[in-house]
């Protein structure tokens, strides 16, 4: 392997390289992951299409009757604010790494592809979701504003960036102070109430109207709504502060990571 | 050279451990660390279509190895130079997943290799041929035995495209069957020219597929050499580990109290402890073990000879009571020197002599000799030359056939003096070609014959007999009973003058703790000058390193005395490539009084190697071998008398 450069920025150009050059290693592991999930089942692969709407229905079930206050398409709030926390505390959790040891310590490749390919088996689902989602605003004859429209893979592509500069980060971490991990899966939680999926950002009031702004992940879910929900262009604003989100973390991470994934086999 | 497909210089690896003494870890509170060095100084080369097991305890740094040569950790310092593509993958079954069928898993496996699709595609089917899974292909893994697991990794590995393979653990998972046809695997690999490395605790498997083992222990590379050689002392090792034989010393086994003095005196898994090493071998020696025994007596004489004289003389005095020959000798010695008391050391040595060694013989003849005052002594000495010339001694013959020439003690019997010593310098006897020589120079007893002197001068000077290579010096030099030639000369006289200096190199080498090139270095001239011990002892240090020179000097060796043609015997029969010649070999050696060689012959009798199967003269050499001493024939013998006897109570009872 080339020596890594101090340079962070020509470091994520040979990451890029050696990932690309592994793709096929890549790939493996994603279909890893993905496949059998829904293997020997009836439906198949329709289960990857299935899933979502389900998951929308009981969201919409739960969440709707709650609500003092009813508003209109709710399922569409809902649905596009929910996938993205969800694909972001997943990534958070912390768990690439340490539930892919057996790679790290038996095979010599990239050891950033083991991060990239859970980063990328969760946005999938993702994906998936959202095609759900589109297709079936389309089909209800919602307004749709077509720049926002246009704007979602761009916006996908950013969280994406931001939930791998994350994942690096965080699992990394993991694997040497393992209190870090379960320190996570209760914050994600607890993060979880603090954006808004299932309320109105406007109907946020007192301490929680200060608190939903310094979440990072507002940011990430409501750039969604605005385009899903709203049918508007989104904010310039917010969508800035999505993309020096993504700057932030993904550098922090992969330097992170590069610092200690020398010593990842001797610890693992 | 180009075939050298890994090599590692002075490669060094420590992890860096956090002490953990069980207290909870404090917050931000900086734990201490200290480095444990897996292992320092590691020098390897591997060559093209070599097997190799790395071999260790756990924890002593094979599978760190194997990750340091497949660039997953990194060395603290050294190089690592790896000519050729690497399969990347340590762990045969990995990434398999069980939900897949079979085939599905070739595809995922091969692209974790780092094998596209598509190219995986155009030989699938070879690998389930290969793999011989049949229908069961198309289910699951999960329904597989861990045996077709293992088979189908292999299967797919072997398809590989790479020239080094690494594997952890290889042979740990699989079924016994599996297991056996590892090597078949094995075997395709090599011979595609790849080359592998494993780690494995299965030695019997080792043995079977592996062309070489490295055992890596206090934290370097232990031992380094043909697999079986490395399993058996590996095994060995484990099972009388310093631990191990400390626990079995402190339960009470004289046995391992007398190895972990043994241990001790030689700072073997532990630092050399002289204190120990007596305490032990006396405590083993209280419980009466017989080596103890003797070498505690030893070890009291080197300290204090007359304080301890008492205490050392009771001990040998036991020893030898427990057939510990070496402590007879020593009590008769000690006896003799302290009492005066000749007698006593003629009756001890004529206790050994009854053992039928012809070397016992001899000694007990020498004995006899020196101490002789009259002439029925004198006779008694040369008898017992005579029993162990019988016995095919060359030494026995030459002795008798002496005092048959000076008539000493007996009457003189030329002829037959001159028929002995023939025949014991026929054997190899160097001193007897010299005496030959020198009673047809000097036509003392046969008719002056140059000619032959100069014959008989010759073989023993080839032998390494300074005096003779003297003689057949100046016999060149002036050209009596040969042709006059002053190059030649030149030559022997040379080869005189290495013969002196050779007595000191082998004395040296004896006492040199030097690196093995030192050795050759002071040894190999003494070999090329024909000096035999030399020649036997480069010849068993090169037998791994280089085999061809190990033969040549075997093959030198075996000019001179019977017993030196054992070696040769040995060499050829390991390797299977000329058993008629072993046979022969072996065969002079045992007339000559070789016990081993007896029972080699005893076995090539029984298996029809190298010769006729042949039961009478089986049961004869075995027979002779065991009248010799040697244990694996005794115990043949012991079954046949056991076998004899109750036959004969079984007849007893039907009639």
């Amino acid at each position: 392997m080339a020596k890594r450069s101090k340079n962070p920025l020509i470091r994520v150009a040979q990451s890029a390289r050696a990932v690309y050059e592994n793709r096929v290693i890549l790939m493996a592991l994603i279909r890893r992951n993905t496949a059998g999930r829904y293997k020997s089942t009836f439906v198949g692969f329709g289960w990857h299409l299935l899933m979502p709407v389900l998951m929308i229905i009981v969201l919409y079930i739960v969440f709707g009757s709650i609500r003092t206050k009813p508003i209109e398409s709710y399922w569409i709030y809902l649905s596009s604010g929910m996938f993205p926390i969800m694909f972001i505390s997943s990534s958070l959790r912390g768990r690439a790494i340490q539930s892919n040891a057996r790679y790290i310590t038996k095979m010599h490749f990239p050891r950033e592809i083991v991060v990239l390919a859970s980063v990328i088996t969760d946005f999938l689902s993702v994906v998936f979701a959202y095609v759900v989602i589109i297709m079936t605003i389309l089909l209800s004859g919602q307004y749709v504003d077509w720049i926002g429209m246009a704007m979602i893979p761009v916006q996908l592509l950013l969280m994406l960036m931001f939930c791998y500069g994350c994942s690096l980060l965080i699992s990394t971490v993991t694997v040497f102070v393992k209190d870090v991990g379960y320190i996570m899966s209760v914050a994600m939680r607890l993060v979880f109430y603090l954006t808004p999926t299932f309320f109105l950002v406007d109907e946020a009031g007192g301490i929680l109207e200060t608190i939903v702004w310094y979440n990072p992940f507002t940011y990430f879910v409501e750039v969604f709504h605005q385009t899903l929900y709203y049918g508007t262009t989104p904010d310039m604003h917010m969508f800035g502060i999505c993309v020096i989100l993504t700057v932030v973390f993904f550098f922090l991470g992969e330097s992170v990571f590069n610092r200690y994934q020398d010593r990842l086999p001797e610890v693992l | 050279m180009d075939d050298v497909m890994i090599r590692l210089k002075d490669v060094r690896k420590g992890y860096r451990i956090n002490s953990d003494d069980g207290k909870e870890r404090r917050f931000l509170h900086k734990r201490e660390t200290e480095e444990y060095v897996v292992f320092s100084g590691v020098d390897l080369e591997v060559r093209r279509g070599e097997v190799i097991a790395l071999l260790g305890r756990n924890g002593c740094g094979k599978s760190t190895l194997l990750k340091i040569i497949s660039e997953i950790i990194e060395p603290d310092c050294g190089t690592v130079e790896v000519n050729g593509k690497v399969a990347s993958i340590l762990e045969l079954s990995m990434g398999f997943h069980n939900d897949l069928t079979g085939r599905e898993n070739i595809f995922l496996r091969s692209e974790l290799y780092g094998i596209p699709r598509k190219v995986v595609a155009t030989f699938a089917d070879d690998i389930v041929g290969y793999s011989d899974l049949g229908k069961f292909i198309d289910n699951p893994v999960r329904t597989y035995s861990s045996g077709m697991r293992a088979r189908l990794a292999f299967s797919i590995m072997v398809n590989v495209d790479a020239d080094i393979f690494l594997v952890d653990e290889a042979l740990s998972t699989g079924d016994m069957a599996f297991a056996s046809k590892a090597s078949e695997h094995l075997g395709n690999l090599v011979r595609k020219g790849k080359t592998v490395i494993m780690t494995s605790h299965n030695m019997r498997t080792i043995k079977s597929v592996c062309t070489r083992a490295v055992w890596i222990s206090e934290r370097r590379i232990f031992m380094d050499g043909p697999a079986e050689e490395v399993c058996d002392e590996y095994s060995r090792s484990i099972n009388e580990s310093f631990e191990e034989t400390e626990k079995l010393a402190n339960d009470g086994s004289s046995a391992a109290q007398y190895r972990l003095a043994g241990y001790y005196r030689k700072g073997i898994g532990t630092a050399a402890d002289m204190e120990r090493y007596a305490f032990w071998l006396k405590q083993a020696s209280d419980r009466g073990h017989v080596p103890a025994m003797a070498e505690y007596a030893d070890l009291l004489m080197s300290v204090d000879p007359k304080g301890n004289l008492s205490e050392a003389l009771a001990l040998y005095k036991d020893a030898a009571e427990g057939n510990n020959h070496d402590a007879r000798r020593r009590y008769a010695c000690l006896r003799g020197d302290t009492y005066k008391d000749a007698g006593f050391l003629l009756e001890t040595m004529r206790k050994i002599a009854e053992s039928g060694y012809p070397e016992d013989l001899c000694m007990y003849g020498s004995v006899l000799h020196s101490t002789a005052l009259t002439d029925t002594d004198r006779a008694r000495a040369f008898e017992t030359y005579m029993e162990a010339a019988e016995k095919g001694s060359a030494e026995g013959m030459y002795r008798a056939g002496m005092m048959l020439r000076s008539g000493t003690g007996i009457e003189a019997d030329t002829e037959r003096a001159v028929e002995l010593l023939k025949k014991s310098a026929y054997l190899g006897h160097p001193k007897a070609m010299t005496v030959l020589g020198d009673m047809y120079m000097e036509g003392r007893l046969v008719g002056k014959d140059p000619e032959e002197a100069f014959r008989w001068y010759l073989l023993s000077a080839r032998t390494g007999n300074p005096r003779s290579q003297y003689q057949v010096a100046s016999m060149l030099s002036e050209g009596i009973g040969t042709d006059k030639d002053d190059s030649e000369a030149d030559v022997w006289f040379r080869r005189n003058a290495e013969s002196y200096l050779n007595a000191a190199r082998l004395y040296a080498a004896d006492r040199m703790c030097g690196t093995y090139e030192d050795v050759v270095t002071l040894l190999g001239p003494a070999a090329d000058s024909g000096n035999n011990r030399a020649r036997l002892r480069l010849a068993k240090m090169m037998s791994h390193m280089d085999p061809e020179t190990s033969e040549r000097m075997l093959e030198e060796a075996a000019i001179g005395l019977c017993r030196d043609r054992t070696p040769l015997a040995m060499s050829l029969s390991k390797r299977g490539t000329d058993q008629e010649r072993a046979f022969t070999l072996y065969r002079q050696a045992a007339d000559n009084g070789d016990h081993y060689a007896m029972y080699a012959v005893v076995c090539m009798y029984r298996d029809g190697t190298g010769t006729e199967m042949d039961r009478g003269m089986y049961k004869y050499y075995t027979h002779m071998a065991a009248e010799y001493g040697n244990k694996d024939a005794k115990a043949v013998v012991q079954k046949w008398n056991m076998k004899a006897k109750r036959k004969a109570a079984k007849e007893k009872n039907r009639q």
